[in-house]
């Protein structure tokens, strides 16, 4: 009798282990070869309502959340954890007319903040593998800023992990996910709330997600970064990225520590500059390289990232009481920009109320500053001094 | 093992299954019957009505003094209210089945005044059984008479679910026109109707149980007539059991997001009942967007009603809400095409009562005196917070036109648009010249590719309260209900085959304008709706010589009792907001709990961020907490469990927190920095509950009239004219 009843639930685990296979291999399949972006554009007025008030259910639970994850710091609502947030200057270089729009129209030199992160919320130890983050603030960029002037500064800014590819498909498929985490079920979101209906399984977005959870590079400085959602560049579609010099390497830092990737970057950064080379990728006409779906990586076979900027970070300490207070009060955001490299696509178009609502509500909460910054000077007094004050001098857009 | 097999046992294992299912339901029955999962009963010591008039205005038949009117109500008109039917019949339920009908298990009265206490429904203080009420039965619940068989039927009319009581301490108060707090739709066996189905059932099924039932619903039957009336009895109880169970078939899982009390789908339910059960079981949808039971003491003033704000005419808004409380119509055999049981009159002389309802006033003495000062606090955050979007907004017409250019004053740019200043597409907008804004904020993706309406409409109504819609992504509460009724779709093929038969024999009859439904397989919701009410409205009409026999023009002569019958001459224009709409809150404090939904017990929390409302309530009591202006929801046995993470019962949005406005956050705007909010301060929240007990909405637009209720033939069973 109890073979017998083993041999049953054998089978059956058996059948669900096929089931799971089966449905794997079948959404993979349809991932790889369904026109791009298939069922994802609806321009209709209904279509584009339904999506606003997806928005806004979005926005809410994205609240909710921060408010149950405070520590009780109020943190974000992504990327919660930060390694630190380094001075850099992001030097435009002469390029392609095709690449001379909004920042890239000429060349120049600019100060930025560059803020590197772990992507998990709430904040995971740097051991664990997680998505990393790297968004970067240029400042003083002259040019009519996308967003109204409350909202905005003169700054450019760019957000990228190190993974091309995001895990969500859809807007409203990010509505779900948010659902889920704040009903504490984030797993339900792939496996739907009990696990036996396949019709709920999002097993190839499980795959991707779990792709984009890297171990830990060496340091936040060895890494490549890219922008996964697709922008304008003047008439053009793009993504971008930035990619590590070399691979920076700080011996003697002990990997295994909660906070590591914080202390390699500062060991490296004591002793010497570290850059990055700052590229584009052109949407090629007939490549299979989608607006609407960022869980489909854009071909660098199709399209190469081409440079047309050097981030230069100098050896510096960036990990002082203020400057990571300072780091923490910043928000980074693709709207933050001028015209000429506007944000596209509807999670874009998404980012832009989740992230003002998310740093407004946080910087309320936290009784933090909220301006967008205009140079290191503007953001923490001690980059006033003489030194600085020429360095900032000298800097700025070159006529 | 083959013995096993063998008929003679199977026969045996069959029958005693059977005996096993016999006793087991009989048991759960008699468990169900003896011990339900309600709400315990609370006794009533004493009732009170809110808002006495200064004068003695009423008659009083027990003596020759007057006495005052309360809330705008003589005990007639209140009467009147409580008692006149609208049509509904559930599953040919008689009214005299209910008050002689047992418990499914044994002998002891179904309806009791206890058993519906305990459900929510309440009862006229004032009456013991009379004539209006002969079944002692609760508001709301009374009779009208099947045209086809002239059986009395159970009708459930407005009252039923639009009048109050809130307890304090034993006391009852009467809030005449507050929402309801029963489970009516309930299917859940314990509860009235489907309670009362079983009971039926378990009626039919035993005969001696129907011998006794029999006697009390015939007892003025004539000896001779008795035993053929009694098999009328029986086939008609059979049928009404059958009904009941298609019923159940069809719309048993349609409504996963339990209702409680309180509350109701109503869109939904109005449309799987029109759509769904009259039209084709094709058009039935998900319906997991209950809403409370709106207060009824200004609607009349209002350009539009229902809580997306998507209906203008009266009369349109009440058959439709007749239909969907399954007022019986037939859509789908061209020979009685759109014969129906909704009573045009009856409607229209409650809509007309209606319009005397005054709003409750807070009783000092017995909820507590009202701090003038904190009030007088209260009242200056109101002006600089809620009345933006409250009101109320009077609206005067000058030369058959309205002067909106008023509005651009009352209403912020980003009261509707949000602090980002978007377009519900998303993209970004400039608004700067809110004299040639249209006068309701709605853009073109809003109205859905339609062509932008006129706004003209009212020219016959001297003067009214304009309410404005708050788009769902600016105010962020629960966007289900909004968002099913704008995305549904409905196939109106099996009726427009019935007219174009009829049309094809020279009917008159109209189909659908290309306009507003250009595809019938294909309807919306609300574009479906105003074709069927309208095809009701005018059969009435036509019927009494309003409107001529062989068109849908207004028989000359009769303009002016068309317009007041179908409300202030309004047009029914349905429209499509995807928003809700905030309505004048004079008497709010009497209807927690808040929102469309339902989804917050106080007005305190309401004021407060989401994350200080409560997630998990409790319902099925509703003990009055003056201090919240609330009501008590913690956890009793019996109660319905309110969970906020279900679809549809969202407890987000419509509040005062911090960062920027908009997507849910409503206020307190900053005036150093527009378009960032924050939340209110506990003092604050205390001083705008303390000033909304006294809130008044100003002065009310004038009637016309008095109530006009001089057509209707009820309680007789006859024919009504105009």
């Amino acid at each position: 009798m109890l073979i017998k009843a083993l041999k049953v639930i054998t089978v059956l685990v058996l059948l669900y282990a096929l089931l799971f296979v089966s449905v794997f291999a079948g959404q993979m399949l349809v991932g790889a070869f369904r026109a791009p972006d298939a069922g994802l554009i609806d321009n209709t007025p209904l279509g584009k309502a339904n999506r606003r008030t997806e928005t806004a259910a979005i926005v809410e639970s994205v609240r909710k959340i921060v408010t149950m994850e405070r520590t009780p710091q109020f943190q974000r609502d992504a990327h919660s954890k930060a390694h630190g947030c380094v001075r850099a200057t992001f030097e435009v270089f002469e390029s392609q007319s095709t690449y001379n729009h909004g920042i890239f129209s000429k060349p120049g030199k600019y100060q930025s903040w560059i803020r590197f992160s772990n992507g998990s919320v709430p904040a995971v130890v740097d051991t664990k593998k997680d998505a990393r983050g790297m968004a970067i603030k240029v400042m003083n960029v002259e040019g009519e800023q996308l967003l109204p002037p409350q909202y905005s500064g003169k700054t450019q800014d760019f957000v990228m992990i190190n993974s091309p590819a995001f895990f969500i498909r859809s807007t409203a498929d990010y509505r779900d996910l948010e659902t889920a985490v704040e009903r504490g079920s984030p797993f339900s979101y792939f496996f739907g709330p009990h696990y036996i209906n396949p019709f709920k399984w999002r097993l190839r977005q499980l795959y991707i997600a779990l792709g984009t959870r890297k171990a830990p590079p060496p340091t936040p400085l060895s890494d490549n970064y890219f922008s996964m959602t697709p922008f304008n560049l003047g008439p053009n579609k793009i993504k971008y990225s930035a990619q590590t010099c070399e691979n920076y390497r700080a011996p003697g830092v002990d990997d295994s520590r909660p906070n590591f990737l914080r202390e390699a970057m500062k060991k490296v950064l004591s002793n010497q500059d570290a850059c990055f080379q700052f590229s584009i990728q052109l949407k090629k006409p007939g490549a299979r390289m989608p607006i609407e779906d960022p869980t489909v990586e854009w071909s660098e076979d199709a399209s190469p990232f081409v440079p047309v900027a050097r981030i230069h970070i100098p050896k510096q300490n960036f990990d002082t009481a203020a400057q990571n207070n300072m780091c923490e009060a910043m928000s980074f955001n693709v709207w933050h920009g001028v015209k000429g490299m506007e944000p596209i696509s509807y999670f874009n178009e998404l980012r832009r109320e989740v992230y003002l609502h998310t740093a407004a509500y946080r910087q309320m909460r936290n009784d933090m500053n909220n301006g967008e910054p205009n140079s290191w000077c503007d953001s923490l007094e001690q980059y006033c001094d003489g030194e600085q004050q020429t360095q900032s001098k000298n800097l700025g857009a070159t006529p | 093992m083959r013995k096993l097999f063998h008929w003679k046992k199977l026969l045996k294992v069959l029958a005693s299954l059977l005996v096993l299912l016999f006793v087991g339901g009989y048991g759960y029955l008699w468990y169900i019957s003896k011990y339900p999962n309600i709400p315990e009963y609370t006794a009533i010591n004493d009732y009170r009505f809110l808002t006495p008039s200064s004068e003695l205005v009423c008659d009083d038949p027990n003596s020759e003094q007057k006495t005052p009117s309360y809330q705008g109500w003589c005990d007639k008109q209140r009467q009147t209210y409580y008692r006149t039917p609208q049509g509904t019949e559930f599953f040919g339920l008689q009214y005299d089945w209910i008050s002689s009908l047992e418990k499914p298990v044994g002998k002891d009265p179904l309806i009791t005044r206890e058993y519906m206490q305990q459900l929510g429904f309440i009862y006229d203080p004032a009456s013991t059984p009379n004539e209006n009420n002969p079944g002692d039965l609760p508001i709301g619940l009374t009779w009208h008479y099947n045209p086809e068989t002239n059986a009395k039927m159970l009708d459930v009319s407005c009252a039923a679910c639009h009048s109050a009581q809130i307890t304090y301490r034993g006391t009852a108060v009467v809030i005449d026109g507050g929402p309801g707090g029963h489970a009516l739709p309930s299917l859940d066996p314990t509860q009235f109707i489907a309670n009362s189905v079983v009971s039926l059932t378990t009626t039919y099924i035993n005969p001696f149980k129907f011998n006794r039932f029999a006697k009390k619903v015939l007892k003025d039957v004539p000896d001779a007539d008795y035993s053929a009336k009694k098999k009328e009895l029986r086939s008609a109880t059979w049928s009404s059991i059958k009904q009941a169970l298609v019923y159940a078939k069809n719309n048993g899982s349609l409504y996963p997001t339990a209702e409680g009390y309180g509350r109701t789908d109503a869109l939904g339910r109005i449309a799987n009942t029109v759509y769904g059960d009259y039209i084709s079981p094709k058009n039935y949808h998900v319906a997991d967007a209950p809403v409370n039971y709106p207060h009824l003491w200004d609607i009349w003033a209002f350009d539009w009603v229902q809580w997306m704000g998507t209906v203008s005419q009266a009369m349109a808004r009440n058959i439709n809400e007749a239909l969907g409380t399954r007022a019986k119509i037939d859509l789908t055999h061209s020979a009685n095409l759109y014969e129906n049981s909704v009573m045009v009159p009856e409607l229209h002389c409650i809509e007309t009562t209606l319009q005397w309802l005054e709003p409750p006033q807070w009783p000092e003495d017995l909820f507590g005196k009202v701090d003038q000062e904190l009030a007088g606090e209260g009242q200056k955050i109101f002006g600089d917070v809620c009345a933006k979007c409250h009101g109320p907004f009077p609206r005067k017409a000058v030369d058959g036109k309205i002067n909106y250019s008023d509005a651009g004053k009352t209403h912020q740019c980003t009261t509707c648009h949000g602090p980002t200043m978007t377009n519900n597409d998303g993209s970004l907008i400039e608004l700067k010249n809110s004299e040639n804004h249209p006068p309701v904020q709605i853009s073109e993706s809003q109205r859905l590719g339609k062509p932008a309406s006129e706004f003209e409409l009212q020219y016959k109504r001297d003067w009214y309260w304009e309410l404005i819609h708050i788009p769902l992504e600016h105010i962020g509460t629960d966007p289900t209900s909004a968002s099913n009724m704008l995305n549904n779709r409905y196939d109106l093929t099996p009726l427009i085959d019935q007219i174009e038969v009829l049309r094809d024999n020279g009917s008159f009859l109209r189909l659908p304008s290309k306009e507003t439904i250009p595809d019938p397989t294909k309807a919306g919701f609300a574009e479906g709706l105003s074709f069927l009410g309208g095809e009701v409205r005018t059969k009435q009409y036509r019927e009494w010589g309003l409107i001529e026999q062989d068109s849908y023009k207004i028989v000359p002569g009769k303009e002016k009792i068309v317009a007041n019958l179908d409300g202030f001459g309004e047009v029914d224009r349905p429209e499509n907001w995807r928003a809700y709409r905030p309505r004048p809150l004079e008497g709010i404090w009497a209807t927690a709990p808040y929102l469309h939904n339902g989804s917050v017990p106080s007005i305190m929390q309401l004021l407060s961020p989401a994350e200080d409302r409560d997630q998990i309530f409790y319902l099925g009591r509703k003990e009055f907490e003056p201090e919240t202006l609330g009501i008590n929801v913690s956890k009793f046995k019996g109660a319905f469990k309110f969970d906020t993470s279900i679809t549809g019962n969202s407890n987000l949005g419509h509040e005062f927190n911090d960062g920027l406005c908009g997507d849910g956050v409503i206020g307190y705007e900053l005036a150093d920095k527009p378009g960032y909010c924050r939340q209110l301060t506990y003092r604050e929240r205390l001083a705008l509950v303390e000033y909304l007990k006294i809130h008044k909405d100003g002065e009310r637009p004038q009637l016309a009239s008095q109530a006009q209720c001089g057509n209707i033939k009820w309680p007789e069973n006859a024919e009504s004219s105009y």
